[in-house]
């Protein structure tokens, strides 16, 4: 039992990943809130508060450490382009993003908190030769996270935290570039990455009865900007006007506001609900700009809208040791059907999960939990994506990327805790 | 510990469970409306056109979009054809270079692909078939051009000793016929500079008579196209105004001193005639036009031919009367007058005998003259037209559509069945078509934008 976890995260550790969430977030930050549908913030009780709410690290006490991973297979078929129905299906990957909390009490009034994790990736990949290929064929961003927290008790029942962190991340786009009226594609392959991110963060936790708590969470922007290479491949007789060399781009990651409440009905049971709000009007458009002058520069409009998330989570304690976890949310997609793109498929999503948290010793613990993510089907009617070649200004007549999407995440969480 | 394993166990239940169940809803693409089209067996006859022909080959890359495989694609009926492996029947035309533009023959040839299908082809086009052929040529040697010391292997291959393109028609039992026949036997004059003899108007009357009375007795639906206006292709119309500017550059020069092929002689056409089109150099010619001004045999010696009598190779090479331009290579007034009275005159022949029978005939003037345009013509997102390469409806051959010319063929054919059987068989998404230009990697220089065509490339070009 243990050496299978032990494998497991080690394996995490070796593919620091990505995946997808509304958008392109990552809510998986432990296996327990996992299983609670992601309705934490009010009652986080072990180290990954550092993601969730800061404010509640004044109530743990001693050293806490947390370290996990998900597992994640994400699968997403497209039927079309209409009026045809071919099914064409997003390449069958495995993400492992994971995650390692610790935190400490210093004083009976402060404590510190740090952490490592992914809050947005994503990644997809299409095959070559596939209709959308002047979309997308492989798009990957992975970011990861290095939050530092200090939580401050004011009271007994009542905590405050702040905090910053700082971020990497890399990105890849590859698609295909149409060489018509010459015969064969070319493809293109962008990447980047920033080595240099920084964010902040804040929480509140307020603990008005011994049943009742009541928190709330912001973790802020952050704006990446990316340097990078382009690369091309294509016939020899069109190298000069394939678009090569130094690229950069910028990317901003929403604001988070995350508000939720827990209360004990019963000794066995603590339910809980969140509101999570995601500034994704950050994202509005996905540019690319060469350096040199003679290729144009890419310029893709997204116009994310702001957008939210309900979480319930229920934890049912069987006694001291063992607790199970039970969760549904509601996760509202960002982005308006007429610009999805293959790149990124998106949809309403609900989530179903449940999993287990049990005390394996007095130290050691031990949580494991399923999400199954269904999107609700999606049919693009209005889409202003093209996936044919064109030529700019005639967008109108030119091929729209109409279709059928439908997608499915089945994700698995394990987490180890150790307090001392 | 043991809670925690049969815990986990039950999740994983659980688990396998749930990802078993796909809940797609089921989609169905809208049916299709035949109106009262019949496409149960689907025939085409003609020539290179119907083949599929670009770049001066057959290959089975572009035979996929032959506007026939194309129809017959859109309706879902079957259509075999008699496929070659790339690079085709011989002589492909591949791009060396961009800027400079040249091009290069491949040498080599592919091989039948399709030789063991156990019925005669859906595609009975031929590469080089007149009118004459479809009633009468049974093999290589037997077709019209061996009259002409140039037997067609290609009749072998897609008829296979089974019979001529008619009587292989009428064994299918066809619901449904495209006749596309006698471009050639126009084409063939204009593309020679007027020196091969078009067919009689005549005798294309009474050939196409038979023709159509024959199909006419099988009881399918017919729909004929129509000949279209040849010289508006980049065959015809690339090399002469770039000819035309650099005569403009020469001191002294008045124009293009060229052979005709009556008296006098010679003549001239002056830049703005070749600017303007009035006298077109083939795209046959444009080795030819590099010469320009030579003191020079080198076209009658790169040509294994004997430099014609009374011409002296000492003299500035298409600028002067002693040593003029090749007859065969340019189209002038006289000739292109020629050529447009018989054009016309055979679609009268075939509209006229299409009426008696009721059968639809499809006028290409207006796809054309909009190709020529210099709007050009939009479709699907981009623009198409009758430049060379950049227009990206005609190949490098200058005269056979790409991938995607042949797509804009095959919607005028399901437009005009959309139209007369009361059908609504949706357009091909011409966008979709793969661009279908091949390169290659050896490169040579072309002066003044004419594009550089190795000697002898085009020389048979037919329809």
């Amino acid at each position: 039992m243990k050496k299978y976890l032990y494998i497991i995260l080690l394996i995490g550790g070796l593919f620091p990943g990505i995946i997808l969430a509304g958008g392109f977030q990552l809510n998986e930050h432990g296996a327990k809130p996992m299983g609670l549908g992601g309705a934490f913030t009010a009652i986080v009780n072990d180290a990954s508060a550092v993601y969730w709410n800061g404010a509640g690290l004044s109530y743990l006490e001693g050293t806490n450490l947390l370290l996990g991973t998900a597992i994640i297979g994400p699968s997403t078929s497209f039927r079309g382009v209409s009026p045809a129905v071919d099914k064409s299906t997003m390449m069958s990957q495995t993400f492992v993003p994971p995650h390692f909390f610790a935190s400490h009490k210093i004083s009976n009034a402060f404590s510190v908190g740090l952490g490592a994790s992914v809050p947005f990736g994503l990644g997809t990949k299409w095959r070559d030769e596939w209709m959308g290929r002047y979309l997308a064929v492989e798009t990957e961003l992975q970011t990861i996270s290095f939050p530092l927290v200090i939580s401050w008790a004011i009271m007994d029942n009542l905590s405050i935290s702040v905090g910053g962190s700082y971020s990497f991340a890399d990105v890849t786009i590859a698609q295909a570039n149409s060489q018509t009226p010459f015969v064969g594609d070319a493809f293109i392959h962008l990447e980047g990455d920033d080595k240099s991110a920084f964010g902040y963060n804040a929480g509140i936790m307020w603990k008005p009865t011994t049943d009742l708590s009541i928190g709330a969470s912001f973790r802020s922007e952050v704006d990446y900007g990316f340097e990078g290479t382009a690369t091309a491949t294509g016939a020899e007789q069109l190298a000069a006007v394939l678009p090569t060399g130094n690229i950069s781009a910028e990317l901003t990651t929403p604001m988070n506001i995350q508000g939720g409440i827990g209360y004990r009905i019963i000794e066995q049971l603590q339910l809980s609900a969140d509101f999570q709000w995601v500034g994704w009007s950050s994202y509005d458009v996905l540019a690319v700009d060469f350096e040199d002058p003679a290729y144009d520069d890419i310029s893709r409009p997204r116009d994310y809208e702001d957008t939210y998330a309900i979480r319930f989570g229920a934890e049912y304690f069987l006694n001291n040791e063992l607790a199970f976890l039970g969760g549904i949310y509601f996760d509202k997609m960002p982005v308006q059907p007429e610009y999805l793109s293959p790149s990124l498929p998106d949809a309403d999503r609900l989530g179903f999960s449940f999993g287990i948290d049990a005390k394996v010793s007095e130290n050691f613990g031990v949580s494991a939990s399923y999400l199954f993510i269904r999107s609700s089907e999606l049919t693009v009617t209005d889409s202003r994506e093209i996936y044919t070649p064109y030529e700019e200004g005639n967008e109108e007549s030119a091929s729209k990327f109409n279709g059928t999407y439908n997608a499915s995440a089945n994700l698995f969480s394990f987490s180890l805790t150790y307090n001392f | 510990m043991k809670k925690i394993i049969i815990s986990l166990s039950l999740l994983s239940i659980i688990a396998l469970a749930i990802i078993g169940c796909e809940d797609y809803n089921d989609l169905t693409a809208p049916a299709l409306n035949l109106g009262s089209a019949n496409f149960t067996r689907f025939v085409s006859i003609g020539n290179s056109l119907t083949m599929g022909e670009q770049s001066s080959s057959v290959f089975e890359s572009a035979q996929i979009y032959s506007f026939g495989n194309l129809i017959a694609k859109q309706v879902g009926t079957t259509y075999a054809q008699a496929t070659f492996s790339d690079p085709g029947t011989g002589g492909r035309l591949e791009i060396a270079s961009l800027n400079p533009f040249s091009t290069y023959v491949n040498p080599g040839q592919g091989t039948p692909t399709n030789l063991t299908y156990p019925a005669p082809y859906n595609n009975l086009g031929i590469k080089g078939a007149f009118l004459y052929d479809v009633l009468n040529a049974r093999s290589a040697n037997t077709c019209y051009t061996a009259n002409f010391g140039s037997p067609n292997p290609l009749f072998n291959a897609v008829l296979r000793g089974l019979g001529t393109q008619l009587e292989l028609t009428i064994a299918q039992q066809p619901t449904f016929i495209t006749l596309w026949i006698g471009n050639n036997d126009i084409l063939a004059f204009a593309t020679r500079g007027g020196l091969f003899p078009p067919t009689d108007p005549a005798v294309f009357q009474t050939q196409y008579t038979q023709v159509l009375t024959a199909l006419h007795s099988t009881g399918a639906q017919i729909l004929i196209g129509g000949l279209p206006n040849a010289l508006l292709t980049p065959y015809f119309t690339t090399v002469g105004p770039g000819v035309g500017q650099a005569i403009q550059g020469i001191p002294g020069a008045v124009g293009l001193v060229y052979q005709t092929t009556g008296a006098p002689g010679v003549s001239v056409a002056t830049p703005t005639d070749l600017i303007n089109k009035n006298v077109f150099i083939t795209l046959s010619g444009s080795s030819a036009a590099g010469l320009l001004g030579n003191t020079t045999g080198k076209y009658y010696t790169d040509n294994n031919i004997p430099v014609p009598p009374g011409v002296n190779i000492t003299f500035p090479f298409g600028l002067t009367p002693e040593n003029p331009f090749p007859n065969n290579l340019v189209l002038d007034p006289t000739e292109i007058a020629a050529y447009l009275a018989l054009k016309d005159g055979y679609n009268q022949i075939i509209s006229g005998l299409a009426a008696g029978f009721g059968y639809s005939v499809i006028n290409w003037d207006n796809l054309f003259n909009q190709l020529a345009s210099s709007g050009g013509l939009m479709v699907n997102g981009n623009t198409y037209s009758a430049t060379y390469v950049t227009g990206n409806f005609f190949s490098l051959d200058g005269i056979h559509p790409t991938s995607q010319g042949y797509g804009i063929i095959a919607n005028e054919f399901i437009m005009a069945i959309n139209n007369k059987y009361s059908a609504s068989i949706p357009l091909v998404d011409v966008s979709t078509i793969p661009g279908s230009l091949v390169f290659k990697g050896d490169v040579s220089l072309g002066k003044y934008g004419i594009p550089n065509i190795p000697y002898g490339a085009l020389d048979n070009v037919l329809f």
